[in-house]
């Protein structure tokens, strides 16, 4: 994207507007915007709907007398295309096109001097051009490379670095100290009973003990200095001059899920950002036609881009992102939900948060929460635990200097960092917390921001169980990636740092898996009066373990109270005192996550969206506001 | 680290100044009878004549449990963990008052002076002496009303969470804390910002209480895991109440506690003669209502809670008022808008609550601090604690001796030793309860007429022991209301 209009640029505007392919006020607007913006007009002309790539593509070829070229009936020789210029062609748009007369033909989205230059550097002075569509270009480069886009979004990683990706469960030393610790319980068993399960319970009760005051001390840091560093952000934003900001990438993966992308466009659309300064993937598998169709149906302007991710193993998220990666040309990148509808200023608030924060910061994470919060008994309780996570948590991980696990989405990273990190790891299920430790592990930092996206809270039992058995299947291949070499996790992230993955991710699991069994003893003991369990409890870890049972329990239950206090959500704050209903949801999820670890570690279970009723109402709001638009009103938030 | 050399330094003087006082006392025979019944029980623990069951039910545990603490690490002999813990709060005290004066723009002299007065009033002085108790009440309610006043200000999370956890540790240090966080209940709506309870008056009540209810909730709990009765700790709060009235009963104010109304007017009579600045303040900052709302409620909180109480049969000598006072005035004094007016006006608000303590000691006074009044001016006195002692010197060696020394521990220290005692809880004292049959080879009892009676477990199972004796037992001590009788091998050969 060029930062200013050129003389070629208002000559494509002239033509266009004498052939009414655009109105002088369109052209005039798209001027003034492309000055504030430091972009191109046709960048301009694009993100505003007001014209299509292709006619801009041909008025552009016939202002340069050059030809035009529709890539689908004119295909390009596939090889001269190189897989080691496959970067160079995504970044700049230009891809061989065909040889004749000795020269090379060169397809470009957008001629000009500075095109010139590059391709001579690359190709020679023997060239000339060809004007296409930017998506023939991308389809051409997808359509060669597909299987090696395909390789790298599946294999990058575990090829460069294979302690560091998921793809193997289990490393063979962990198998064999794994090996070595159940033996060892199991000798215990057989010779000292008693003293093995004491010491089995010692050991989880200093879990609990450590695990509760680790949250504790973590809430009390995430409350710190909040509001004295939302308002220094808020100051650098206003500092902000639209021609600086930079390109940013959008990416949207999508799966089976066609009916609620128009909640996300809306609020891309209403992003306080100039639109021709973003570069919106929407990211699909190539299989899933009802939701290419959908998105089709929309008739998205040109700055919205789809990628169509073709058909391999696993089929996770993480890997479509890897291989949407390829096709982005932001400085910075964010990936939203298709439900998500991030707040107004949140490009610009990360943006600013990159300037201010330190050098090496790669990545900004922004708060998650829910718009149907008040739906029904899991919403409620779904809310209070992600504004825990995200206003409380998160923030005290930031301020203690401890990794982050990122989540979710709205995780915003400059792309260089991305990159050169490999991006994420196709085969682990919460491939953004494990990214949030590598990110860590190589001594990048992650800041936390007050700016929200808000999102479908899951309504269902069920589907929320999928989800939850995803997200701690995830953590628990997370905890075994990073514990594979904990010498160097322990240089790299501190004592702290390693405290904070231990109890973060590693507990998040476990608790799951504990729960249950306290519960079971608790329960016994209190409905029958047993003395059965009395020789597992001598007084030191009875009393520490009812020191657990009264205040450890007590401390989570007001964790989930205060948690919605920052955002005046009182009304919640009487319902964390179900939280036990939750937790035996979260204990369900974490069975079956060990389950499906064992039985099928790369399996994604899809959450379905859509369900609320309070996305069926978002989903009116976002169609009446494309029928607006559709019929020439003119969006009042949009710029 | 220059910083906070002066604040240090305060510190050091403050304590070494508390340490000369509690010296001059001492020699003058003041002991203050909570100092006194911590180290007893300090003893009792260092020598396992105390269960962790009674320590997990110990109430209030927090000046218990940081006194007991500190004796483990302390030589023998020298001195007390809870004079060392009285001593360190004395300080540390200071030290926090004067450092949020400083912080709010109070040049060092004038916070310098304001912190002295505040904690040099005599009835604070004379509450300091007595333990730690007092100080652990201020330092909990300087704690709550400053977390109040930010929360009325900022409505920050933080300051939520220490509201929350300063309410709670009020209710840990002293039934009257515990009295002063349910007052503070109805008064919350003063303290939350109107936007905390604009969505849900109920969620928002919840949040700041929640801490409050876990330590009540989780107290009751306990209780009823170790004796079956969850409601077991309140008797516990209200024999320890019940000997603080006995004193209280002596003063002036102690005679009207039974008359709500005059009681009623007579808390509020505490909180404008030691806390003017409270009164004060809130003319001052009437137009500003963060500031004003907390300080109104902080003085009606007082007169409820006392009221409470009395009501609940948990009241405490209304004496004890005056730490929580001095503790929501140096907060006060903080948030007093010296930018508009003169901090001159702020010190003589202090200095009129100083004054205030003196009067408060002749209206509210009790034995004890009638005995530490001319101890500090150089009388000798007996202190309060002086018949416990004796007896527990009288006890000194002998073994297998039945008393109820949880209500009255001074006697360990007296004795020096736990070892030997058959305590309440303890297996042989629980059969003799049942059985109502003595076997122990002393019996130690206390003086039936007082208040004590109620709570001397030997006293309640043998009603007639103090004045009649017991057949097959001979009296060899009788002094200050306390008897020993020791079984007569005779008597016992001949029965």
């Amino acid at each position: 994207m060029s930062q200013t209009h050129s003389e070629s640029d208002l000559a494509i505007g002239d033509l266009l507007v004498r052939h009414g392919a655009i109105s002088t006020r369109q052209f005039e607007e798209a001027l003034e915007l492309a000055t504030q913006w430091r972009t191109s007009i046709s960048d301009v002309l694009m993100s505003r709907g007001w014209l299509r790539a292709e006619v801009f593509s041909r008025a552009g070829a016939a202002c340069h007398g050059l030809r035009f070229v529709r890539m689908r009936e004119e295909a390009a020789d596939m090889s001269l295309l190189e897989a080691a210029d496959m970067d160079f062609y995504l970044q700049n748009l230009v891809v061989p096109w065909r040889r004749e007369n000795g020269r090379l033909l060169l397809a470009v989205n957008a001629p000009g001097p500075k095109m010139l230059l590059k391709a001579r550097a690359r190709w020679g002075g023997a060239i000339d051009f060809v004007v296409v569509s930017k998506f023939d270009i991308i389809a051409t480069v997808q359509a060669r490379f597909a299987d090696e886009l395909t390789r790298l979004a599946v294999d990058d990683l575990a090829e460069s670095d294979p302690q560091m990706s998921a793809r193997r469960v289990l490393s063979k030393r962990q198998a064999v100290w794994l090996y070595g610790m159940v033996s060892l319980v199991l000798a215990g068993l057989a010779l000292e009973p008693l003293m093995t399960v004491i010491a089995l319970n010692a050991l989880m009760t200093t879990f609990y003990l450590g695990s509760f005051l680790f949250k504790g001390v973590l809430v009390w840091a995430g409350g710190l200095g909040q509001i004295a560093s939302s308002r220094a952000i808020d100051a650098e934003v206003r500092q902000l001059r639209d021609e600086d900001l930079p390109v940013f990438t959008i990416m949207v993966p999508m799966f089976r899920e066609p009916a609620v992308l128009p909640i996300l466009v809306r609020a891309l659309r209403n992003l306080d950002y100039p639109l021709a300064k973003l570069d919106i993937k929407i990211v699909l598998e190539e299989g899933d036609h009802e939701t290419i169709e959908a998105v089709r149906a929309l008739r998205l302007e040109p700055v919205f881009e789809i990628i169509l991710v073709p058909p391999s193993l696993p089929q996770t998220k993480p890997k479509a992102c890897n291989y949407a990666l390829r096709f982005a040309r932001g400085d910075f990148l964010v990936i939203y939900d298709a439900e998500d509808k991030p707040e107004r200023d949140q490009l610009r608030k990360v943006v600013a948060a990159f300037r201010r924060l330190p050098e090496g910061t790669a990545c900004i994470q922004c708060r998650l929460n829910y718009f149907n919060a008040r739906e029904n008994w899991l919403t409620r309780m779904f809310t209070l635990d992600y504004s825990l996570w995200f206003d409380l948590m998160l923030p005290g991980l930031q301020k203690l200097g401890a990794p982050i696990p990122l989540g979710g989405t709205s995780n915003h990273f400059r792309i260089s960092v991305l990159r050169e990190l490999r991006a994420w790891d196709p085969f682990n299920v919460t491939e953004d917390a494990d990214l949030g430790i590598r990110l860590a592990q190589r001594g990048y930092k992650i800041g936390v921001i007050d700016s929200t996206t808000f999102e479908e809270a899951n309504c269902n039992p069920g589907n929320w169980i999928r989800q939850r058995s995803r997200w701690i299947k995830g953590y628990m291949q997370t905890f075994l990636v990073h514990s594979r070499r904990p010498v160097q996790l322990w240089r790299a992230v501190g004592p702290l740092g390693v405290t904070s993955f231990v109890f973060f991710i590693g507990g998040t699991a476990l608790s799951g898996l504990l729960n249950p069994l306290c519960w079971i003893v608790f329960l016994g003991w209190l409905l029958t009066s047993t003395t059965q369990f009395s020789p597992l409890f001598p007084p030191v870890l009875l009393y520490f373990s009812l020191f657990n049972l009264i205040a450890g329990n007590g401390l989570f239950i007001y964790l989930m109270m205060i948690a919605p206090f920052r955002r005046r959500w009182t009304g919640l704050a009487p319902w964390s005192l179900t939280v036990i209903g939750y937790w035996a949801m979260m204990s369900v999820a974490a069975y079956k996550a060990l389950a499906q670890l064992v039985f099928n570690p790369f399996y994604w279970e899809k959450t379905t969206h859509g369900l609320s009723r309070q996305t069926a109402a978002e989903l009116v709001n976002a169609e009446a506001a494309d029928r607006m638009r559709d019929e020439g009103a003119v969006m009042p938030a949009a710029r | 680290m220059m910083r906070f050399l002066p604040f240090a330094s305060m510190g050091a003087a403050s304590f070494a100044a508390f340490f000369a006082l509690s010296a001059w006392l001492a020699l003058h025979g003041f002991e203050g009878s909570e100092t006194a019944a911590l180290a007893g029980r300090a003893i009792a623990l260092r020598d396992g004549a105390v269960t962790l069951r009674e320590i997990v039910l110990a109430f209030p545990p927090a000046p218990y449990l940081l006194s007991a603490a500190l004796q483990q690490v302390l030589p023998q002999g020298l001195i007390t963990g809870g004079s060392l813990l009285t001593a360190f709060l004395a300080a540390g005290l200071l030290v926090v008052i004067l450092r949020s004066l400083v912080a709010v723009g109070y040049r060092w002299p004038t916070a310098l002076a304001i912190s002295i007065m505040l904690l040099a009033n005599p009835a604070m002085l004379f509450l300091a002496s007595t333990g730690p108790s007092a100080l652990l009440l201020c330092l909990g309610a300087w704690l709550v009303a400053t977390a109040a006043f930010r929360l009325r200000a900022r409505s920050n999370i933080v300051d939520l969470m220490g509201f929350s956890a300063a309410l709670a540790f009020l209710a840990l240090c002293h039934p009257l804390g515990a009295m002063i966080a349910l007052g503070l209940t109805p008064l919350l709506i003063l303290i939350l910002p109107p936007q905390v309870t604009s969505e849900s008056t109920i969620g928002a009540y919840l949040t700041a209480l929640f801490p409050v209810l876990l330590v009540c909730g989780g107290a009751l709990y306990v209780s009823w895991i170790f004796t079956g009765e969850p409601l077991s700790i309140l008797r516990t709060l209200s024999a320890q109440s019940a000997d603080a009235q006995f004193d209280s009963e002596t003063s002036v104010m102690g005679s009207i506690v039974h008359q709500p109304l005059l009681a009623a007017a007579a808390y509020a009579l505490l909180v404008v003669l030691n806390a003017p600045i409270l009164i004060g303040g809130m003319a001052a900052v009437r137009r500003r209502l963060p500031r004003m709302m907390p300080m109104l409620a902080f003085a009606l909180c007082m007169p409820i809670a006392a009221l409470m109480g009395d009501a609940l049969g948990l009241g405490s000598p209304p004496l004890l008022l005056v730490a929580p006072l001095v503790g929501f005035a140096a907060a006060s004094v903080a948030v007093f808008p010296i930018e508009e007016q003169r901090p001159v006006i702020a010190l003589l608000l202090v200095a009129a609550g100083a004054i205030g303590g003196g009067w408060t000691m002749g209206l509210a006074g009790n034995a004890e601090s009638a005995g530490w009044t001319r101890a500090m001016a150089g009388q000798t006195i007996m202190a309060a604690s002086e018949a416990d002692r004796a007896v527990g010197a009288a006890l000194a060696g002998r073994q297998d001796v039945l008393i109820d020394s949880t209500s009255a521990p001074a006697v360990i220290a007296g004795r020096r030793s736990a070892s030997g005692l058959v305590p309440p809880l303890s297996p042989n004292f629980e059969l003799t309860r049942m059985s109502r049959r003595a076997t122990s080879r002393y019996l130690a009892v206390r003086s039936s007429g007082g208040a004590h009676r109620e709570n001397d477990g030997v006293h309640a199972i043998f009603p007639k022991l103090y004045a009649d004796g017991m057949p097959g037992y001979v009296r060899i001590y009788d002094h200050l209301g306390w008897r020993i009788y020791q079984r007569n091998p005779a008597a016992l050969a001949w029965n």
